[in-house]
Protein backbone atom coordinates (compact mmCIF):
# COMPACT_ATOMS: atom_id res chain seq x y z
CA UNK A 1 0.00 0.00 0.00
CA UNK A 2 1.59 3.24 -1.13
CA UNK A 3 0.53 6.77 -0.31
CA UNK A 4 0.94 9.09 -3.27
CA UNK A 5 1.13 12.55 -1.77
CA UNK A 6 0.25 15.37 -4.13
CA UNK A 7 1.61 18.81 -3.24
CA UNK A 8 0.07 22.18 -4.01
CA UNK A 9 -0.73 22.36 -7.74
CA UNK A 10 0.30 18.76 -8.39
CA UNK A 11 -1.74 16.05 -10.05
CA UNK A 12 -1.52 12.29 -10.23
CA UNK A 13 -3.36 9.12 -11.17
CA UNK A 14 -3.05 5.55 -9.99
CA UNK A 15 -4.74 2.18 -10.46
CA UNK A 16 -3.13 -0.16 -7.92
CA UNK A 17 -5.73 -1.36 -5.42
CA UNK A 18 -4.74 -0.45 -1.86
CA UNK A 19 -2.80 2.65 -2.87
CA UNK A 20 -4.03 6.04 -1.77
CA UNK A 21 -3.89 9.45 -3.42
CA UNK A 22 -3.55 12.14 -0.78
CA UNK A 23 -3.34 15.91 -0.59
CA UNK A 24 -3.09 18.13 2.48
CA UNK A 25 -4.47 21.37 3.88
CA UNK A 26 -6.58 22.53 0.94
CA UNK A 27 -7.81 25.85 2.37
CA UNK A 28 -9.46 27.63 -0.55
CA UNK A 29 -7.82 25.20 -3.00
CA UNK A 30 -9.95 22.41 -4.45
CA UNK A 31 -9.09 18.74 -5.00
CA UNK A 32 -10.76 17.52 -8.19
CA UNK A 33 -11.05 13.74 -7.97
CA UNK A 34 -11.90 11.72 -11.08
CA UNK A 35 -12.74 8.03 -10.80
CA UNK A 36 -12.85 5.80 -13.87
CA UNK A 37 -15.02 2.77 -13.13
CA UNK A 38 -13.93 0.61 -16.08
CA UNK A 39 -10.17 0.76 -15.46
CA UNK A 40 -10.48 1.35 -11.68
CA UNK A 41 -8.21 4.36 -12.03
CA UNK A 42 -8.38 7.39 -9.75
CA UNK A 43 -6.92 10.77 -10.53
CA UNK A 44 -6.64 13.89 -8.43
CA UNK A 45 -5.47 17.46 -8.98
CA UNK A 46 -4.85 20.07 -6.24
CA UNK A 47 -6.16 23.24 -7.91
CA UNK A 48 -4.99 26.55 -6.39
CA UNK A 49 -6.37 29.25 -8.68
CA UNK A 50 -9.04 29.38 -11.40
CA UNK A 51 -7.28 30.61 -14.53
CA UNK A 52 -3.81 30.04 -16.01
CA UNK A 53 -3.73 33.53 -17.54
CA UNK A 54 -2.57 34.66 -14.06
CA UNK A 55 0.80 33.09 -14.77
CA UNK A 56 1.19 31.15 -18.05
CA UNK A 57 4.79 30.19 -17.18
CA UNK A 58 3.68 28.53 -13.97
CA UNK A 59 0.87 26.83 -15.87
CA UNK A 60 3.33 25.20 -18.25
CA UNK A 61 5.58 24.00 -15.41
CA UNK A 62 2.81 22.96 -13.07
CA UNK A 63 -0.49 22.73 -14.99
CA UNK A 64 -2.37 21.40 -11.96
CA UNK A 65 -2.04 24.77 -10.27
CA UNK A 66 -4.88 26.23 -12.32
CA UNK A 67 -8.34 24.81 -12.99
CA UNK A 68 -8.29 25.46 -16.75
CA UNK A 69 -4.98 23.64 -17.30
CA UNK A 70 -5.15 21.14 -14.43
CA UNK A 71 -8.29 19.26 -15.38
CA UNK A 72 -7.39 18.68 -19.08
CA UNK A 73 -3.88 17.55 -18.02
CA UNK A 74 -5.31 15.14 -15.47
CA UNK A 75 -7.70 13.67 -18.03
CA UNK A 76 -4.76 13.20 -20.43
CA UNK A 77 -2.69 11.55 -17.69
CA UNK A 78 -5.57 9.17 -17.02
CA UNK A 79 -5.82 8.54 -20.76
CA UNK A 80 -2.25 7.20 -20.69
CA UNK A 81 -3.45 4.69 -18.11
CA UNK A 82 -6.12 3.37 -20.42
CA UNK A 83 -9.08 5.63 -19.59
CA UNK A 84 -11.14 7.36 -22.26
CA UNK A 85 -10.00 10.94 -22.73
CA UNK A 86 -13.56 12.15 -22.52
CA UNK A 87 -16.17 12.17 -19.82
CA UNK A 88 -17.49 8.70 -20.51
CA UNK A 89 -17.71 6.39 -17.49
CA UNK A 90 -16.15 8.85 -15.11
CA UNK A 91 -17.26 10.01 -11.69
CA UNK A 92 -16.15 13.37 -10.30
CA UNK A 93 -15.98 14.46 -6.67
CA UNK A 94 -14.79 17.80 -5.31
CA UNK A 95 -13.31 18.69 -1.92
CA UNK A 96 -12.08 22.03 -0.50
CA UNK A 97 -12.81 25.59 -1.61
CA UNK A 98 -13.20 26.94 1.92
CA UNK A 99 -13.23 30.60 2.76
CA UNK A 100 -12.59 32.90 5.67
CA UNK A 101 -15.60 34.55 7.31
CA UNK A 102 -16.28 37.27 4.80
CA UNK A 103 -19.91 38.27 4.31
CA UNK A 104 -18.99 40.39 1.27
CA UNK A 105 -17.18 37.51 -0.46
CA UNK A 106 -14.27 39.77 -1.39
CA UNK A 107 -11.68 37.13 -0.76
CA UNK A 108 -13.64 34.14 -1.94
CA UNK A 109 -11.05 32.41 -4.10
CA UNK A 110 -12.63 29.10 -3.09
CA UNK A 111 -15.88 30.02 -4.79
CA UNK A 112 -14.08 31.30 -7.91
CA UNK A 113 -12.16 28.03 -8.08
CA UNK A 114 -15.38 26.06 -7.82
CA UNK A 115 -17.07 27.99 -10.63
CA UNK A 116 -14.05 27.66 -12.92
CA UNK A 117 -13.78 23.92 -12.22
CA UNK A 118 -17.46 23.26 -12.94
CA UNK A 119 -17.24 25.20 -16.19
CA UNK A 120 -14.32 23.09 -17.41
CA UNK A 121 -15.93 19.84 -16.28
CA UNK A 122 -19.00 20.86 -18.23
CA UNK A 123 -16.93 21.00 -21.43
CA UNK A 124 -16.10 17.34 -20.88
CA UNK A 125 -19.75 16.71 -20.04
CA UNK A 126 -18.71 15.67 -16.57
CA UNK A 127 -21.10 16.29 -13.71
CA UNK A 128 -20.08 16.31 -10.06
CA UNK A 129 -21.74 13.49 -8.14
CA UNK A 130 -20.49 14.43 -4.69
CA UNK A 131 -18.81 17.43 -3.16
CA UNK A 132 -17.67 18.67 0.21
CA UNK A 133 -16.88 22.29 -0.50
CA UNK A 134 -17.08 25.75 1.06
CA UNK A 135 -17.38 26.46 4.75
CA UNK A 136 -14.52 27.69 6.92
CA UNK A 137 -12.41 24.56 7.33
CA UNK A 138 -9.18 23.53 5.67
CA UNK A 139 -9.53 19.93 4.51
CA UNK A 140 -7.08 17.11 3.78
CA UNK A 141 -8.13 14.28 1.45
CA UNK A 142 -7.29 10.63 0.92
CA UNK A 143 -8.68 8.62 -2.02
CA UNK A 144 -8.59 4.86 -1.51
CA UNK A 145 -7.91 3.21 -4.88
CA UNK A 146 -9.38 -0.14 -3.89
CA UNK A 147 -12.73 1.09 -2.60
CA UNK A 148 -12.97 4.46 -4.34
CA UNK A 149 -13.83 5.94 -0.94
CA UNK A 150 -12.81 9.49 -0.27
CA UNK A 151 -11.87 10.33 3.30
CA UNK A 152 -11.74 13.91 4.48
CA UNK A 153 -10.05 15.19 7.62
CA UNK A 154 -9.44 18.47 9.40
CA UNK A 155 -7.82 19.11 12.78
CA UNK A 156 -10.09 18.65 15.80
CA UNK A 157 -12.84 16.63 14.08
CA UNK A 158 -13.54 13.01 13.21
CA UNK A 159 -12.77 11.91 9.67
CA UNK A 160 -15.72 11.67 7.26
CA UNK A 161 -16.37 10.24 3.80
CA UNK A 162 -18.01 11.30 0.58
CA UNK B 1 -17.95 24.75 27.70
CA UNK B 2 -16.43 22.04 29.84
CA UNK B 3 -13.52 23.94 31.24
CA UNK B 4 -15.32 26.47 33.40
CA UNK B 5 -12.62 26.52 36.04
CA UNK B 6 -10.11 28.42 33.91
CA UNK B 7 -10.10 32.16 34.47
CA UNK B 8 -8.49 34.99 32.55
CA UNK B 9 -6.20 35.61 35.53
CA UNK B 10 -4.96 32.02 35.49
CA UNK B 11 -4.17 32.23 31.79
CA UNK B 12 -2.33 35.54 32.19
CA UNK B 13 -0.43 34.18 35.21
CA UNK B 14 1.04 31.57 32.86
CA UNK B 15 3.09 34.37 31.30
CA UNK B 16 5.26 34.45 34.43
CA UNK B 17 6.67 31.06 33.55
CA UNK B 18 7.56 31.99 29.95
CA UNK B 19 11.30 32.52 29.52
CA UNK B 20 12.38 36.06 28.69
CA UNK B 21 13.43 36.79 25.13
CA UNK B 22 17.25 36.54 24.84
CA UNK B 23 18.83 40.00 24.92
CA UNK B 24 20.34 39.58 21.46
CA UNK B 25 16.92 38.73 20.02
CA UNK B 26 15.24 41.83 21.53
CA UNK B 27 18.05 43.98 20.17
CA UNK B 28 17.78 42.50 16.66
CA UNK B 29 14.01 43.05 16.69
CA UNK B 30 14.49 46.60 17.93
CA UNK B 31 17.10 47.36 15.27
CA UNK B 32 15.20 45.79 12.39
CA UNK B 33 12.17 47.81 13.48
CA UNK B 34 14.10 50.99 12.73
CA UNK B 35 13.84 51.84 9.00
CA UNK B 36 17.36 53.37 9.06
CA UNK B 37 19.13 50.29 10.37
CA UNK B 38 22.08 48.69 8.60
CA UNK B 39 23.21 45.08 8.33
CA UNK B 40 26.35 46.04 10.30
CA UNK B 41 24.12 46.99 13.26
CA UNK B 42 22.59 43.52 13.22
CA UNK B 43 25.99 41.89 12.87
CA UNK B 44 27.31 43.74 15.96
CA UNK B 45 24.47 42.38 18.07
CA UNK B 46 24.62 38.83 16.71
CA UNK B 47 28.36 38.51 17.39
CA UNK B 48 27.75 38.98 21.12
CA UNK B 49 25.69 35.79 21.17
CA UNK B 50 27.64 32.62 20.43
CA UNK B 51 24.60 30.39 19.94
CA UNK B 52 22.96 32.83 17.56
CA UNK B 53 26.23 33.18 15.62
CA UNK B 54 26.43 29.39 15.33
CA UNK B 55 22.82 29.24 14.03
CA UNK B 56 23.47 31.87 11.38
CA UNK B 57 26.65 30.16 10.17
CA UNK B 58 24.89 26.80 10.11
CA UNK B 59 22.13 28.16 7.88
CA UNK B 60 24.44 29.92 5.44
CA UNK B 61 26.58 26.78 5.13
CA UNK B 62 23.59 24.48 4.76
CA UNK B 63 22.80 22.62 1.58
CA UNK B 64 20.08 25.15 0.74
CA UNK B 65 22.76 27.54 -0.51
CA UNK B 66 25.28 25.08 -1.99
CA UNK B 67 28.14 27.54 -1.53
CA UNK B 68 31.44 26.48 -3.03
CA UNK B 69 33.36 27.85 -0.02
CA UNK B 70 32.51 27.69 3.66
CA UNK B 71 31.48 31.04 5.16
CA UNK B 72 33.09 31.61 8.56
CA UNK B 73 32.58 35.35 8.87
CA UNK B 74 29.36 36.44 10.56
CA UNK B 75 29.28 39.71 8.65
CA UNK B 76 29.52 37.93 5.31
CA UNK B 77 26.91 35.41 6.37
CA UNK B 78 24.49 38.18 7.36
CA UNK B 79 24.96 40.16 4.17
CA UNK B 80 24.53 36.97 2.18
CA UNK B 81 21.36 35.84 3.93
CA UNK B 82 19.61 39.21 4.01
CA UNK B 83 17.64 40.68 6.87
CA UNK B 84 14.43 38.70 6.50
CA UNK B 85 16.22 35.39 6.82
CA UNK B 86 18.29 36.77 9.72
CA UNK B 87 15.13 37.87 11.55
CA UNK B 88 13.69 34.42 10.83
CA UNK B 89 16.79 32.73 12.32
CA UNK B 90 16.75 35.00 15.39
CA UNK B 91 13.08 34.28 16.01
CA UNK B 92 13.29 30.54 15.34
CA UNK B 93 16.16 30.35 17.82
CA UNK B 94 14.60 32.49 20.52
CA UNK B 95 10.98 31.30 20.19
CA UNK B 96 11.72 27.58 19.90
CA UNK B 97 10.32 26.82 23.38
CA UNK B 98 6.98 28.36 22.36
CA UNK B 99 6.77 27.54 18.66
CA UNK B 100 8.33 24.08 18.36
CA UNK B 101 5.55 22.10 19.97
CA UNK B 102 2.16 20.80 18.93
CA UNK B 103 -0.68 23.03 20.11
CA UNK B 104 -3.11 20.63 21.77
CA UNK B 105 -5.79 23.29 22.25
CA UNK B 106 -5.87 23.85 18.49
CA UNK B 107 -5.31 20.17 17.58
CA UNK B 108 -2.37 21.31 15.50
CA UNK B 109 0.94 19.63 14.79
CA UNK B 110 4.45 20.69 15.64
CA UNK B 111 5.68 23.17 13.06
CA UNK B 112 2.23 24.43 12.05
CA UNK B 113 2.52 27.69 14.01
CA UNK B 114 5.89 28.39 12.37
CA UNK B 115 4.70 27.61 8.87
CA UNK B 116 1.62 29.78 9.37
CA UNK B 117 3.67 32.64 10.86
CA UNK B 118 6.27 32.58 8.11
CA UNK B 119 3.69 32.58 5.34
CA UNK B 120 1.80 35.40 7.05
CA UNK B 121 5.09 37.32 7.36
CA UNK B 122 5.87 37.05 3.65
CA UNK B 123 2.32 38.02 2.65
CA UNK B 124 2.16 40.94 5.09
CA UNK B 125 5.48 42.34 3.83
CA UNK B 126 3.97 42.49 0.32
CA UNK B 127 0.52 43.72 1.35
CA UNK B 128 1.91 46.62 3.36
CA UNK B 129 3.16 48.05 0.02
CA UNK B 130 -0.52 48.64 -0.86
CA UNK B 131 -1.03 50.84 2.22
CA UNK B 132 0.14 54.28 3.33
CA UNK B 133 2.60 52.48 5.63
CA UNK B 134 5.12 51.29 3.02
CA UNK B 135 8.00 52.03 5.40
CA UNK B 136 6.70 49.20 7.60
CA UNK B 137 7.80 46.42 5.22
CA UNK B 138 10.44 44.99 7.59
CA UNK B 139 8.19 45.34 10.61
CA UNK B 140 5.35 43.62 8.75
CA UNK B 141 7.57 40.60 8.21
CA UNK B 142 8.57 40.34 11.89
CA UNK B 143 5.01 41.04 12.99
CA UNK B 144 3.75 38.30 10.70
CA UNK B 145 5.95 35.71 12.38
CA UNK B 146 4.93 36.91 15.84
CA UNK B 147 1.22 37.66 15.37
CA UNK B 148 -0.09 34.38 16.82
CA UNK B 149 2.39 34.28 19.71
CA UNK B 150 -0.49 34.07 22.21
CA UNK B 151 -1.70 30.75 20.83
CA UNK B 152 1.35 28.98 22.24
CA UNK B 153 0.38 30.20 25.73
CA UNK B 154 -3.39 29.65 25.75
CA UNK B 155 -3.31 26.32 23.91
CA UNK B 156 -2.87 24.18 27.02
CA UNK B 157 -5.90 25.79 28.68
CA UNK B 158 -8.04 24.76 25.69
CA UNK B 159 -6.83 21.15 25.64
CA UNK B 160 -9.90 18.91 25.85
CA UNK B 161 -12.24 21.71 24.75
CA UNK B 162 -11.47 21.71 21.01
CA UNK B 163 -14.80 20.20 20.00
CA UNK B 164 -16.78 22.63 22.13
CA UNK B 165 -14.86 25.54 20.65
CA UNK B 166 -15.62 24.31 17.11
CA UNK B 167 -19.31 23.72 17.93
CA UNK B 168 -19.75 27.13 19.47
CA UNK B 169 -18.57 28.72 16.19
CA UNK B 170 -20.68 26.36 14.07
CA UNK B 171 -23.88 26.87 16.02
CA UNK B 172 -23.36 30.62 16.15
CA UNK B 173 -22.90 30.93 19.94
CA UNK B 174 -19.53 32.49 19.15
CA UNK B 175 -19.00 34.90 16.24
CA UNK B 176 -15.68 33.30 15.33
CA UNK B 177 -12.90 31.24 16.91
CA UNK B 178 -11.45 34.26 18.72
CA UNK B 179 -14.82 34.87 20.32
CA UNK B 180 -14.99 31.18 21.27
CA UNK B 181 -11.61 31.49 23.02
CA UNK B 182 -12.93 34.46 25.00
CA UNK B 183 -16.08 32.60 26.02
CA UNK B 184 -13.98 29.70 27.31
CA UNK B 185 -11.07 31.54 28.91
CA UNK B 186 -12.18 35.14 29.43
CA UNK B 187 -9.31 36.13 27.14
CA UNK B 188 -7.99 35.24 23.66
CA UNK B 189 -4.71 34.61 21.84
CA UNK B 190 -4.49 38.27 20.79
CA UNK B 191 -4.70 39.70 24.31
CA UNK B 192 -2.37 37.09 25.81
CA UNK B 193 0.16 37.52 22.99
CA UNK B 194 0.10 41.29 23.46
CA UNK B 195 0.68 40.88 27.20
CA UNK B 196 3.70 38.70 26.48
CA UNK B 197 4.96 41.28 23.98
CA UNK B 198 4.67 43.89 26.75
CA UNK B 199 6.56 41.68 29.16
CA UNK B 200 9.27 41.26 26.55
CA UNK B 201 9.29 45.03 25.88
CA UNK B 202 8.69 44.50 22.16
CA UNK B 203 8.16 47.72 20.17
CA UNK B 204 4.64 49.23 20.14
CA UNK B 205 4.21 48.43 16.44
CA UNK B 206 4.60 44.69 17.07
CA UNK B 207 2.37 44.82 20.14
CA UNK B 208 -0.41 46.51 18.20
CA UNK B 209 -0.26 43.84 15.49
CA UNK B 210 -0.31 41.00 18.00
CA UNK B 211 -3.25 42.56 19.86
CA UNK B 212 -5.40 43.68 16.93
CA UNK B 213 -4.58 41.45 13.96
CA UNK B 214 -8.15 40.13 14.02
CA UNK B 215 -9.71 43.53 14.78
CA UNK B 216 -7.47 45.98 12.90
CA UNK B 217 -10.00 48.82 13.10
CA UNK B 218 -9.32 49.01 16.85
CA UNK B 219 -5.55 49.50 16.47
CA UNK B 220 -3.83 52.79 17.18
CA UNK B 221 -4.19 55.03 14.11
CA UNK B 222 -0.38 55.31 13.70
CA UNK B 223 0.02 51.57 13.19
CA UNK B 224 -3.27 50.84 11.49
CA UNK B 225 -1.88 50.35 7.93
CA UNK B 226 0.59 47.82 9.35
CA UNK B 227 -2.07 46.01 11.38
CA UNK B 228 -4.42 45.79 8.38
CA UNK B 229 -1.56 44.41 6.28
CA UNK B 230 -0.93 41.61 8.77
CA UNK B 231 -4.69 41.03 9.11
CA UNK B 232 -4.87 40.34 5.37
CA UNK B 233 -1.56 38.44 5.37
CA UNK B 234 -3.01 36.16 8.04
CA UNK B 235 -6.12 35.59 5.91
CA UNK B 236 -4.02 34.73 2.84
CA UNK B 237 -1.96 32.31 4.89
CA UNK B 238 -5.15 30.61 6.13
CA UNK B 239 -6.63 30.47 2.63
CA UNK B 240 -3.48 28.71 1.48
CA UNK B 241 -4.41 25.98 3.96
CA UNK B 242 -1.87 27.02 6.54
CA UNK B 243 -3.96 27.78 9.57
CA UNK B 244 -2.79 26.49 12.87
CA UNK B 245 -5.35 23.75 13.41
CA UNK B 246 -8.93 23.42 14.59
CA UNK B 247 -9.51 27.18 14.34
CA UNK B 248 -8.86 26.74 10.61
CA UNK B 249 -10.44 29.63 8.66
CA UNK B 250 -12.97 30.54 11.34
CA UNK B 251 -12.03 34.20 11.62
CA UNK B 252 -13.81 37.31 10.38
CA UNK B 253 -12.38 39.48 7.63
CA UNK B 254 -12.57 43.13 8.73
CA UNK B 255 -14.73 44.66 6.01
CA UNK B 256 -13.13 48.09 6.50
CA UNK B 257 -9.80 46.89 5.05
CA UNK B 258 -10.26 48.77 1.71
CA UNK B 259 -9.99 52.02 3.71
CA UNK B 260 -6.37 51.11 4.45
CA UNK B 261 -5.28 48.58 1.82
CA UNK B 262 -5.79 49.49 -1.83
CA UNK B 263 -5.49 46.13 -3.55
CA UNK B 264 -7.45 44.63 -6.45
CA UNK B 265 -8.48 41.03 -6.79
CA UNK B 266 -5.92 40.49 -9.58
CA UNK B 267 -3.14 42.04 -7.52
CA UNK B 268 -4.12 39.81 -4.66
CA UNK B 269 -3.94 36.71 -6.86
CA UNK B 270 -0.48 37.68 -8.15
CA UNK B 271 0.67 38.35 -4.63
CA UNK B 272 -0.64 34.98 -3.45
CA UNK B 273 1.44 33.35 -6.08
CA UNK B 274 4.65 35.25 -5.30
CA UNK B 275 4.22 34.61 -1.58
CA UNK B 276 3.90 30.88 -2.09
CA UNK B 277 7.16 30.69 -4.05
CA UNK B 278 9.00 32.81 -1.49
CA UNK B 279 7.54 30.71 1.31
CA UNK B 280 8.83 27.42 -0.10
CA UNK B 281 12.27 28.95 -0.59
CA UNK B 282 12.53 30.56 2.86
CA UNK B 283 11.10 27.52 4.61
CA UNK B 284 13.77 25.27 3.20
CA UNK B 285 16.50 27.79 4.14
CA UNK B 286 15.29 28.11 7.73
CA UNK B 287 14.18 24.59 8.46
CA UNK B 288 15.60 22.35 5.75
CA UNK B 289 13.21 20.40 3.56
CA UNK B 290 11.32 18.75 6.40
CA UNK B 291 7.56 18.59 5.95
CA UNK B 292 6.18 21.33 8.17
CA UNK B 293 2.94 22.27 6.55
CA UNK B 294 0.71 19.37 7.38
CA UNK B 295 -1.79 20.87 9.74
Amino acid sequence: MTDILLGVGELGAANTPGDRLRTLALGSCIAVIILDAKTKTAGMVHVVLPLSKTNPEKASNLPGYFADTGIPTLIKAMGKMGCNENGKGKIVKLVGGAQIMDPNNTFNIGKRNLLAIKKILWKYRLGVIAEDVGGNISRSVAVDLGTGKIKISTPGRDEWEI
Amino acid sequence: MSNLTVTREQVLAELNSVPMLPHSASRVLEISNDPDHSMADISRVAETDAILTAHILKVVNSSAFSLSQRVDSLERAISYLGKNVIVGIVLSYSLSALYDKPLEGYASQKGALWAHGLRTALASKEIVKFTSGKHYANVAYTAGILHDLGKSIISKFMDGSVRELISSVENGTAADFLDAERVLLGTDHCEVGAELAKLWSLPDSLREVIRYHHRPRLADETYRPLVYAVHLGDMISMMGGLGTGADSMNYQLDSTYPDYVDISEDQLTELWFAVEQEFNKTKSVLFGDEEGDEQ
